[in-house]
């Protein structure tokens, strides 16, 4: 009994510390959806922005893919812009795939001229990867799911490492009634930390026993 | 005149570019056939008069140029050199060698033309101007010249040369004359010069009136001997009539126990073991001989080789050796030079496909033990004693090598060691304790002569046979022996500009024994590209060199194999190869030589030095043997990106690339990969964009 509760006071330590470590490092980029929810009426249009945030300035990003999902009982594909700013280069590449029943298929890469300095200086630490326009079809709640997220460095050699996440979602509401919407946590993080607390409140509970 | 001299292995450069030529004349060179001289019995046949094989020159020196006639003494001919110079004519005074010396006083290539009566032939000379050629090419038309002049010599000196056309048999020496006719053909064949593997009718002067007819002699002059059992086993092998006590075939002179063996390499080299033996030959042993193949006569001399082997009594130091005389259950001396010659028949046998029955060879595993000793030399009689030397010379070394050869010992194995530091340290002179007696009769050349080395036949030989075995190409006395062997053997070759030159008449056979038939044939042999039988044409020229196609970046190396086999496929070692990247490739004129070890096989790489393109490469074996063309295709590294293989990067290429986005590589060098990260993403593209080939 006595080394499992070392192991838990261990674990619980350890836990907490990778958390604290965890919010202390660099920020690691994150893709988001934009706002991340909204209301729209059947026929009418909602306007949806991938943003990326957490960008170093040394390490810009020089091309993006990704695959946001979507309920197409509930909202249609209206239209997409990639780099609305131009910040990746006036003559970008832009190899999307576009909608597809549903899902969006992005695949953009910045000006061949671009340079690490340009895109660093354009993109600073977050801009919009592209703006998403969407039509309510049906009233109901549609989730836009991001997956296959990559984001590549300024010259190709690598990815941007730790890119996360987040999702967004519309709501088609004809009465006006807002859709109930989940929050979706950060999985890791916050398995991790709830496995810490845990661990720390069965430590408390032990010691009073 | 154009040549494309540039060799720089050294040893017969220039062999090798005639090559073409000199077998396209030999194909051309049309001649009236007549079956009167590979008959028995002679036959009305129509006239026939013959040039010189197709040979090469010296331009400014007094060069012989001959040819034959079957028509009679008396008849006119003409003798046209080709070069505008004025024409020889007259009456026909000896038929067998209508000789004459001639100077061309230009270089290039010329087509003579021998008219005897309403006979007429032509053969290809090409004249070099000596002052024009490298020392290298220069050094190699002495070599082929020497070799010319040295085969010319012994047809000049059979026993029936008058008689060439009506007698179906010659020969050579008259103490030895079954040996010195053995060594003379095999000189012959070992220079290509070949009999047809089927009962077809040989052309050329060499083949039709030489080989054949010497190979006449020879096996009509073996005897009969019945092949016992031995202690060791049955000798009796590949007669599938005969299971045991079977009759065996011997050379009766003095020596039949090397006599049988020296035989063998006449046989065996003929590389045309299925050729019937005319009708007619051989009183006493006709019915094992005339009318049988090449290959049943090998087999009987080779199973009366395993017969005469000396059996493993108790208290036999010789057993597993051969003497003078050949033992029947018996054991006597095992006599170091007389296994000489039983191991390089063993060796021919092997790269011929003959049968030898299985005891010989662990049989002679006691004999290699009991005459090898530990500083390399070999027992004149064998002792048992790896500390002591019975009679050391170079020779016995060389016989050394070639028995552990046989043994399959590898290079690196002290023995072979050893046996290489005995020839290294006797090669400019002998050693004390030697046997200093080894080429003790007659006089000796005075350049570069040594008691056991130069000049001495019978030495030159083995070391020549072991080195070339095994592939040894220096030696610390010698950066390169076998360059030494051939520089001394045209410098010592007498009087080869007169038309009865062309022998080595200053060299010396061995202690006991000397002919100069015998050390010209011997002189041939050591010039010529092989150790043991000559590869099989076809085979060669077919699939002799590999792979036939292949691919590289520039900038690298690449690396073909030749592969010398016999008739029936049996790898032959000891054959020097010339390999040569043709004209008009992109690496044109690099070269290399190698020597088939015991697979058959060497190697040549070269390293590509001039870019992108195509070399066609071949390999050679003396002058008259030639391989297939291979070819090899030097390409630019692949460019990155380039995943559609057009030589440049653009957007087609990154639109391939997206296609595959979201994939794992499929290995280190998946192109799509273009970054190596081992997935093919958005960052392979962006990678591939910033490597846009420009407009």
């Amino acid at each position: 009994m006595k080394t499992i509760h070392r192991t838990l006071q261990r674990l619980a330590l350890a836990a907490v510390a990778a958390t604290a470590f965890l919010s202390q490092a660099e920020a690691a980029p994150v893709v988001s959806v934009s706002p991340a929810s909204q209301t729209i009426g059947v026929g009418g249009n909602a306007a949806v922005n991938i943003i990326v945030s957490g960008l170093s300035l040394t390490d810009p990003t020089g091309g993006f893919s990704l695959t946001l999902g979507f309920n197409n009982t509930f909202v249609s594909g209206v239209s997409f812009l990639n780099d609305p700013g131009h910040l990746m280069g006036l003559a970008p590449l832009d190899l999307s795939g576009g909608f597809g029943g549903g899902s969006l298929d992005l695949f953009f890469v910045a000006d061949a001229t671009a340079t690490l300095a340009t895109l660093a200086a354009a993109e600073g630490t977050s801009f919009t990867l592209a703006t998403l326009s969407f039509m309510g079809t049906a009233a109901g709640l549609s989730p836009l799911t991001l997956s296959n997220v990559v984001l590549s460095n300024w010259n190709g050699d690598s990815t941007l490492a730790g890119v996360s996440a987040v999702n967004g979602s519309i709501c088609v509401s004809v009465t006006g009634e807002p859709c109930v919407i989940n929050a979706i946590p950060e999985p890791e993080t916050m398995l991790l930390l709830a496995t810490g607390l845990a661990a720390l409140a069965l430590r408390q509970r032990r010691r009073r026993a | 005149m154009s040549h494309e001299c540039t060799h720089t292995d050294g040893h017969s450069p220039i062999a090798v570019l005639l090559r073409a030529w000199r077998s396209l004349g030999n194909v051309v060179k049309k001649v009236a056939v007549t079956l009167v001289a590979v008959a028995a019995t002679a036959s009305a046949a129509h006239a026939e008069t013959l040039l010189m094989p197709d040979r090469d020159y010296l331009m400014g020196a007094s060069e012989v140029v001959w040819g034959i006639s079957t028509l009679a003494n008396g008849t006119a001919f003409t003798l046209d050199y080709g070069d505008g110079s004025p024409v020889t004519s007259g009456n026909v005074t000896d038929r067998s060698y209508i000789a004459f010396n001639h100077t061309y006083g230009i270089s290039g290539q010329f087509t003579v033309k021998l008219t005897v009566g309403a006979e007429s032939a032509t053969a290809t000379v090409r004249v070099f101007n000596g002052a024009l050629l490298s020392a290298a090419d220069l050094r190699g038309l002495k070599i082929n010249k020497a070799i010319e002049d040295g085969l010319r010599y012994l047809w000049t000196t059979q026993s029936n040369r008058t008689t060439f056309n009506t007698n179906p048999e010659t020969s050579w020496d008259n103490s030895y004359p079954r040996v010195g006719t053995s060594f003379a053909v095999l000189a012959f064949e070992n220079h290509n010069y070949k009999l047809p593997n089927d009962a077809s009718v040989p052309t050329g002067i060499y083949p039709k009136y030489v080989v054949q007819r010497g190979m006449n002699y020879i096996v009509a002059n073996l005897q009969q001997q019945t092949l016992n059992t031995q202690t060791a086993g049955n000798p009796c092998v590949g007669i599938p009539a005969e299971p045991t006590n079977c009759i065996g075939l011997l050379n009766p002179d003095s020596d039949p126990g090397y006599g049988t063996s020296i035989a063998v390499l006449a046989v065996l080299g003929s590389s045309a073991l299925n050729r019937p033996i005319p009708a007619g030959l051989a009183g006493g042993t006709g019915a094992y001989v005339a009318g049988k193949t090449l290959g049943e006569v090998a087999q009987r001399l080779m199973n009366t080789v395993a017969w005469g082997q000396n059996d493993g009594a108790a208290g036999c130091v010789g057993r597993g050796g051969w003497y003078y005389t050949l033992t029947n259950n018996a054991c006597t001396t095992s006599d170091g030079s007389t296994v000489g010659w039983n191991v390089l028949a063993l060796l021919d046998a092997g790269a011929s496909g003959v049968a030898v029955a299985p005891f010989v060879a662990t049989e002679f595993a006691f004999d290699v033990a009991s005459s090898g000793n530990t500083d390399g030399s070999f027992d004149y009689n064998a002792d048992n004693n790896p500390a002591s030397d019975s009679l050391p010379n170079l020779a016995r070394a060389g016989i050394y090598l070639s028995s552990l050869f046989y043994r399959g010992v590898v290079l690196g194995d002290p023995r072979v060691t050893a046996a290489t530091k005995a020839i290294n340290d006797r090669w400019n002179g002998s050693l004390s304790g030697d046997y200093t007696s080894t080429c003790g009769l007659g006089s000796v050349p005075a350049t570069g002569q040594s008691a056991q080395n130069k000049g001495c036949a019978y030495g030159m030989y083995n070391a020549f046979k072991g080195l070339k075995l095994y592939g040894i190409n220096s030696l610390a006395a010698a950066s390169d022996w076998y360059a030494e062997y051939q520089d001394f053997l045209v410098l010592t070759q007498t009087n080869p500009l007169t038309t009865a030159g062309g022998q080595w008449g200053s060299m010396v056979f061995s202690c006991c024994y000397n002919s100069v038939p015998f050390n010209t044939a011997i002189a041939e042999l050591i010039l010529a590209p092989v150790a043991l039988v000559a590869p099989d044409p076809g085979l060669f020229s077919t699939v002799g060199l590999s792979p036939a196609n292949a691919t590289n970046p520039v900038g690298t190396d690449h690396t073909v194999t030749a592969f010398a086999q016999s008739t029936n496929g049996a790898p032959v070692p000891g054959v020097t190869i010339v390999f040569r990247v043709l004209g008009g490739s992109q690496n044109a004129g690099k070269t290399g030589t190698g020597t088939t070890g015991a697979d058959g096989k060497t190697s040549f790489t070269y390293h590509d030095d001039n870019g992108a393109g195509v070399d066609t490469i071949q390999a050679f074996i003396g002058a008259t043997l030639s391989s297939n063309v291979v070819t090899k295709t030097w390409v630019n590294p692949t460019i990155a990106c380039d995943v559609n293989g057009d030589n440049k990067v653009t957007n087609a290429d990154l639109v391939l690339i997206r296609a595959k986005s979201g994939q794992a590589a499929t290995g280190p060098n998946d192109p799509f990969d273009a970054n190596h990260d081992g997935k093919i993403d958005v960052a392979d593209v962006r990678y591939c964009q910033l490597r846009l080939t420009p407009p």
